[in-house]
């Protein structure tokens, strides 16, 4: 018996099941909307003062077939000794589609992500469009998740990054608990910004608790991330970002919660603190922040 | 001579004119046969192949969309299973089987919402189906929809209420939306159709 993922079963679950399915049932597509603020205070850093982001994403997501996202935020970096702010404006386009395959038990999504960045400075890393498409596979015990990563970004002045980011994930715990690990490889560097180096590598290691809350006010997860190695013009499919203004990464640490407040309504707040390198003078600074969003549902 | 051989040749034609109908009806009688005692053998790859003779558009099409559906789910090729079942629907949009049938594979895929979509279709043409509410109860618990999964849960035990899975299926939706005195009276429901129940009997000890 033929039990490979086949052209026909996945046409079978997928695009003609879009035209099969009742255009008009009520509840076929999910529509959820997340604002967020990010607030952060550079630490020892000789250019760099504060940073604010505000910006919303809005997704929408058809049955469990596939769905895309859109999002814009603003970012201002202020900055010290006379210079201008840095204000950036960051738009994002994703869209996915899913599979379910028997043959290994499980979900496989084909994802997409379009990334548009561009701020009033003249350097470089000012302006950038990044293509990233993203191949994963979750397990249909919930025990497993692989995903490939790519990321191609063009920046001015011929600047090419090439990002290869692969990812294991784990259920552990009968799934209250989730560990992911992440690598990234990213090439195509200007040496000049990162003292020498054309490549970056950086490991990222995830875990997270999922409580069973007995009220609103309990959280319904706690999740710790540390970054090792180092990184530099990363493109985050987790968080949908682009980090074109920053130096050279060395570490970082996170906290988030969050919270169910209702069954459409999530919280999310997150702290932590990332660790940078100027490299002309060089020069170690910091990043302390926090992160707050409101994903409501309907 | 000549006459009579043409009249017994042409009274043969006739006659097996007449009986090809039913010899073909025996032959997909006999492929139905064999599919159901091949399934009940486990044999579920070959009760598929054992439906390979039933005409693609005959009057039996409908059905052996159905079986073939049903089979490959009981081999988990839940892919082919829903493709049939699909089949199935779009040859008789009335069909409560095919909406009933293809949420099998969507749950066992863990596609919570179609399937919970495909159970309310079923429920649209066949309100208060107890397979239907059952499925849609069950699809609602995968996604965590507590509030709905109550309110389904809540219907099966008012149409039958009789019934151990709508009282276990209720609890279960009351204690995770933190109603323990409300879980602990549809526990004990639970006891009472089915003293002993694990699942009951271990709430009641420890809400």
């Amino acid at each position: 018996m033929k039990k490979n993922l086949t052209l026909s079963s996945l046409f079978s679950t997928g695009l003609i099941a879009l035209a099969l399915s009742p255009a008009v049932y009520a509840d076929a597509w999910s529509v959820s909307a997340t604002p967020s603020i990010t607030q952060g205070a550079y630490g020892n850093s000789t250019t760099r003062n504060s940073l604010s982001d505000i910006g919303v994403t809005v997704s929408a997501d058809y049955l469990e077939q596939g769905g895309m996202t859109a999002g814009y935020s603003n970012t201002i970096v202020n900055r010290k000794n006379g210079l201008n702010s840095i204000d950036q404006n960051n738009m994002l386009l994703s869209g996915r589609m899913n599979f379910f395959t028997d043959a290994l038990p499980g979900k496989v999504t084909a994802r997409l992500d379009g990334y548009q960045v561009q701020n009033n400075q003249t350097d470089d890393t000012s302006k950038a469009d990044v293509i990233a498409p993203q191949f994963s596979w979750l397990s249909r015990d919930n025990k497993l998740y692989l995903d490939v990563g790519y990321a191609n970004s063009r920046y001015r002045n011929g600047l090419n990054i090439t990002q290869y980011s692969p990812t294991i994930g784990f259920g552990l715990n009968d799934g209250y608990d989730w560990l992911q690990l992440r690598s990234y490889q990213i090439s195509g560097i200007n040496p000049a910004s990162t003292a020498g180096k054309s490549s970056t590598a950086s490991f990222d290691a995830k875990w997270t608790h999922f409580f069973t809350p007995a009220s609103v006010l309990m959280p319904a997860s706690l999740t710790l991330s540390a970054v090792t190695g180092e990184k530099i013009y990363a493109v985050d499919m987790d968080a949908q970002s682009v980090a074109n203004l920053a130096d050279l990464s060395t570490g970082s640490a996170t906290a988030a919660l969050a919270w169910n407040v209702s069954k459409k309504t999530k919280v999310l707040l997150m702290a932590g603190q990332t660790q940078f390198r100027e490299t002309n003078p060089s020069k170690d600074y910091n990043l302390a922040f926090g992160y707050l969003s409101l994903s409501t549902a309907w | 001579m000549n006459r009579i051989k043409h009249v017994f040749l042409s009274r043969s034609v006739a006659l097996l004119l007449t009986l090809s109908p039913l010899m073909v009806q025996a032959e997909d009688n006999s492929a139905w046969s064999n599919s159901y005692q091949l399934e009940a053998a486990g044999q579920y790859d070959q009760a598929i192949t054992a439906l390979d003779s039933i005409k693609l558009n005959g009057a039996d099409a409908e059905l052996r969309n159905l079986r073939r559906g049903w089979l490959y789910y009981l081999l988990g090729s839940y892919n082919e299973s829903i493709r049939e079942y699909r089949y199935a629907n779009e040859r008789n949009a009335k069909s409560v089987d095919a909406r009933l049938g293809i949420v099998l594979p969507l749950l066992a895929q863990q596609r919570w919402r179609e399937a919970e979509m495909y159970a309310n279709l079923a429920l649209e043409l066949s309100p208060n189906n107890y397979t239907a509410l059952l499925r849609a109860t069950l699809a609602q618990e995968g996604l965590g929809d507590w509030e709905k999964m109550e309110k389904s849960a809540e219907q099966m035990t008012v149409t039958y209420p009789t019934d151990v899975s709508a009282f276990v299926y209720l609890a279960r939706a009351k204690a995770r939306l933190n109603k323990k005195s409300e879980a602990l009276a549809a526990y004990r429901a639970v006891l009472v159709r089915f003293p002993g129940h694990l699942e009951a009997t271990a709430y009641l000890e420890k809400p």
